[in-house]
């Protein structure tokens, strides 16, 4: 009295092809039946005795597609399972797939709290971090919607890098990029209330990584282990270390975590001396050396020290890139400060500057994430506006039309019209552009709300005869690689931007 | 009184609870012994009314559901302090104080009974007001007693939680919920306070380890005034099953689930309300908590297009076991409904939306289901 269940894990995005998922079948009574994983898109084949189901269908971001199933005796049966259902855009599915973060806001990026929102990247050389230019070739735009974006950069290899956001009204904020071939980044307004204003998406584009990086920051240990055994997925991770260190480090935080040091072999020690610019890998050897000290005093006394060594080695590498890694530093530091009554200055001096760190940490993401000025100047009242104008920055959505200017897409004075060319306005030298009617728009956010707010005739695309191209051209210029902002108005004026189709 | 339920001395695995609530603060704006605090910011702390409603509201739970505890209820002790002018009701006979040397002592003979078997669940909650610096510190009724080291009256948390691992009982569990007004960069010293135990960091954490901390920037984002804060809203939303899951047993909260969920159920509680928060949890393994029926879920129930609507009738129908059918005009439709399988439909009375229906498995802590209806 058997039939089989076909359900089609449906997904639109190319980015999240791969993204693991797990199907859980129950009976009306709501017991467990059977459980196993399966990817995306994909198929996944149970045999079931004839009957009513609950399928439960999760990402390892908690969201979950659950619907109802029958299964008759000697049929075949398939149910389509609609994860795209859990992304409000195809581009994003792989951030909805794979982090745990706030649902889709009401809020789009062309809200006034976004005025001029942008974003930079750092990257940490002998002298230590500073803004790195992006060129057009190391970065692109994978989706570019009023309700996020979503890119793919290529950082410099083996080096730390940090990823900057901040606006008019969003305080400059670090989050920490795994170092990747492409690194995945979606940036989309966070709900109201929210703690800070966008939300910021990162991943490596690992997916089986990330999958166990989420399940550990969601505190789904249980869900972990699961994926492990399924995948045996640590111990790889860890052995292909010199490959992918990010890798490795989350590896080795869920053997920490789960306590299963054995596994952790030799690994930890070598990742921490093999990747030396990375802090994640003499934290998770510092941790396996405490677990390891106990019984003989001596042995415990040369372990802590060691321990002590690693904790001290993983601070001055700066921070490390999980927030895991964070609060074991913190732990350890503070172990080791209480232990020697404080007289211990070395350690007390990391501790502090952990918890600078920690402070202004976001716990809730998994990456490291903090409100700072700059990397090394965590902060937990950070500055807001735009970065000085020497340093190489790009704006996520809307852009001040005073930039433009200022960056000589649009010289002053140049004639614009709308679509269907029965509106006209002129772009001023400060960056206002007049309509005829005399109302004034400052960004292509405002033109935007205001429209979408139904005030009257006001066109959102405008185009620029003089230039043959669009005002939104103009605009994409300075969202799709990165610029320093200029103080006065250049004298080359509309050379730099491509001529469109208009 | 302060043991609402008196230590049975049993050496059967028990849940253990320890439960403060702070929120009259002696020596700090409107307290009974108030005076001008001047080191640091401290004197920007106030009275709070929320964290001993919080601690009774919690408090009031495990007394309740103790029938329904994986780990039978061993002993409950409530230590409060009350805002002057608060009119809270307090239980017969209790008697209030959370002064440091009361949480002390508290802890350390709730610390021993939940040393005596290692199956004992240990759970330490705590309510009022903290802030961070090298770790969190958690601000006892008597904080700034001491003029010049009012943190004589705070308690090192994080340290006291690394200490605790060294405890017998598996499973220990730490809610902490702070209402943070002092910044650490407000702080220019690291303050000056101590554990409640010393702490080996060589001893592994617990095998069944839950610490969910929050700490709201104000008392704004803390709670509402005179209520129970959002945090403990939340807390107490997924013991009663927003965080539960079906096992063979029936549905079930287990420490796992409750860090995997409380995120989104604080979102729920607080965004309902006009309210924020943020919460971070700390976990190793997951184990059962307690045993619940199965639990009510949000439903939102609507069509697409958004202009279908006001025109559908919307239908709910249990498949096997659930509630009652219940029908409605118009949509999106708000509901509050037994987890388990049902049918969602929409019909309309012309031809200008599509009917539709659809099977929905409705499963904690939410869910949103929306039926195409396009012509």
């Amino acid at each position: 009295m058997t039939g089989r269940l076909r359900l089609e894990l449906q997904s639109h995005g190319n980015e999240s092809a791969g993204i693991p998922v797990r199907v859980e079948v129950m009976d009306p009574a709501m017991r467990p039946v059977a459980a196993v994983w399966g990817q995306t898109p994909g198929q996944v084949d149970l045999s079931l005795e004839a009957g009513l189901y609950a399928v439960r269908v999760a990402v390892a971001s908690g969201r979950n597609v659950a619907l109802v199933a029958r299964v008759n005796d000697e049929e075949d049966t398939t149910l389509p399972v609609p994860l795209y259902d859990l992304s409000p855009h195809e581009g994003h599915e792989w951030a909805y797939f794979t982090q745990p973060m706030a649902r889709p806001s009401h809020r789009t990026l062309a809200d006034q709290p976004y005025e001029g929102a942008w974003l930079r990247l750092w990257q940490h050389e002998d002298e230590g971090w500073r803004p790195m230019p992006i060129p057009e070739a190391d970065v692109e735009r994978l989706s570019g919607g009023a309700d996020g974006i979503t890119y793919r950069f290529r950082p410099p290899a083996n080096r730390p890098c940090l990823l900057q956001t901040g606006g008019a009204q969003v305080p400059w904020r670090c989050t920490a990029l795994p170092p990747a071939d492409g690194i995945f980044v979606m940036i989309k307004p966070a709900e109201t209330g929210a703690d800070y204003p966008l939300d910021v998406v990162v991943s490596s584009g690992n997916w089986r990584v990330q999958t166990l990086l989420s399940l550990l920051r969601r505190g789904d240990t249980a869900g972990a282990r699961d994926w492990d055994r399924e995948a045996r997925i640590a111990e790889k991770m860890l052995f292909s270390k010199m490959a992918d260190p990010t890798a490795a480090a989350v590896g080795g935080y869920f053997l920490l975590r789960i306590r299963d040091f054995a596994r952790l072999r030799n690994w930890a020690n070598n990742l921490a001396n093999w990747i030396g610019w990375m802090a994640d890998g003499p934290i998770i050897h510092a941790w396996q050396l405490f677990a390891q000290a106990d019984g003989d005093p001596e042995r415990r006394e040369a372990l802590t020290a060691q321990a002590r060594a690693r904790l001290l080695e993983a601070s001055a590498r700066g921070f490390p890139l999980y927030t895991e890694g964070l609060r074991l530093l913190r732990d350890g530091l503070l172990g080791l400060h209480r232990t020697a009554k404080s007289e211990d200055r070395e350690v007390e001096a990391a501790l502090i500057r952990v918890a600078e760190y920690l402070s202004a940490a976001d716990p809730s993401l998994p990456t490291t994430t903090f409100l700072a000025v700059a990397p090394e100047r965590p902060d937990e009242e950070p500055r807001m506006g735009l970065p000085d104008d020497a340093e190489p920055m790009m704006f996520v959505y809307d852009v001040p039309f005073q930039e433009i200017v200022r960056q000589g897409l649009i010289p002053p004075g140049s004639r614009l019209v709308d679509l269907g060319e029965t509106v006209e306005a002129v772009m001023e030298e400060d960056g206002t552009l007049r309509l005829d009617d005399g109302r004034a728009f400052h960004g292509q956010g405002e033109l935007e709300v205001g429209a979408a707010a139904g005030e009257a005739e006001i066109p959102v695309a405008w185009k620029i005869p003089s230039l043959g191209a669009w005002l939104d051209d103009a605009a994409d210029v300075l969202r799709s690689r990165s610029f320093s902002r200029i103080p006065e108005a250049r004298e080359d004026r509309g050379d730099a931007l491509p001529a469109g189709e208009a | 009184v302060t043991l609402l339920v008196p230590d049975d001395g049993a050496h059967d695995a028990r849940t253990h609870a320890l439960v403060i609530g702070v929120g009259g603060y002696r020596h700090l704006d409107g307290g009974l012994e108030e005076f001008e605090q001047v080191l640091e910011h401290v004197g920007l702390l106030r009275q709070l009314t929320s964290p001993p409603r919080s601690a009774l509201a919690f408090a009031a739970w495990l007394q309740d559901r103790a029938p329904r505890l994986r780990t039978p209820l061993g002993s409950l002790e409530v230590l409060l302090s009350v805002a002057p002018g608060d009119d809270l009701k307090l239980p017969s006979g209790f008697v209030p104080g959370a002064a440091r040397q009361a949480i002390e002592e508290a802890y350390a003979a709730w610390r021993e009974r939940c040393d005596r078997h290692e199956d004992n669940v240990a759970v330490f909650f705590f309510c009022g007001h903290g802030l961070e610096k090298a770790e969190q510190y958690l601000l006892a009724e008597d904080f700034g007693a001491n003029k010049l080291n009012p943190w004589a009256g705070a308690v090192a948390i994080d340290s006291t939680r690394l200490g605790f691992n060294a405890c017998r009982a598996r499973t220990q569990c730490f809610f902490i919920d702070a209402c943070r007004n002092i910044t650490s960069r407000m702080l220019l010293r690291e303050p000056q306070a101590t554990a409640l135990e010393v702490f080996d960091h060589t001893t592994p954490e617990s095998q069944f380890n839950l610490t969910a901390k929050a700490a709201a920037r104000n008392e704004e984002a803390f709670g509402p005034p005179r209520g129970v804060s959002w945090f403990t809203q939340a807390l107490l939303r997924a013991l009663d099953g927003a965080a539960a899951r079906p096992g063979d047993r029936g549905w079930t909260v287990e420490t796992g689930g409750i860090a995997a969920h409380i995120s989104e159920i604080l979102a729920m509680v607080a965004g309902a309300e006009g309210g924020s928060g943020r919460c971070s949890c700390s976990t190793t393994g997951s184990t059962p908590l307690v045993d619940v029926d199965a639990p009510i879920v949000p439903v939102v129930l609507a069509c697409s297009p958004q202009d279908a609507n006001p025109a559908a009738t919307l239908s709910w129908t249990p498949i096997g076991q659930g509630d009652g059918a219940l029908e409605r005009l118009g949509g999106p439709w708000r509901l509050e409904t037994t987890a388990g399988m049902y049918q969602a439909a929409a019909r309309f009375d012309d031809d200008r939306f599509r009917a539709a229906e659809a099977h929905v498995l409705a499963t904690p802590p939410r869910i949103t289901r929306t039926l195409p209806c396009e012509p």
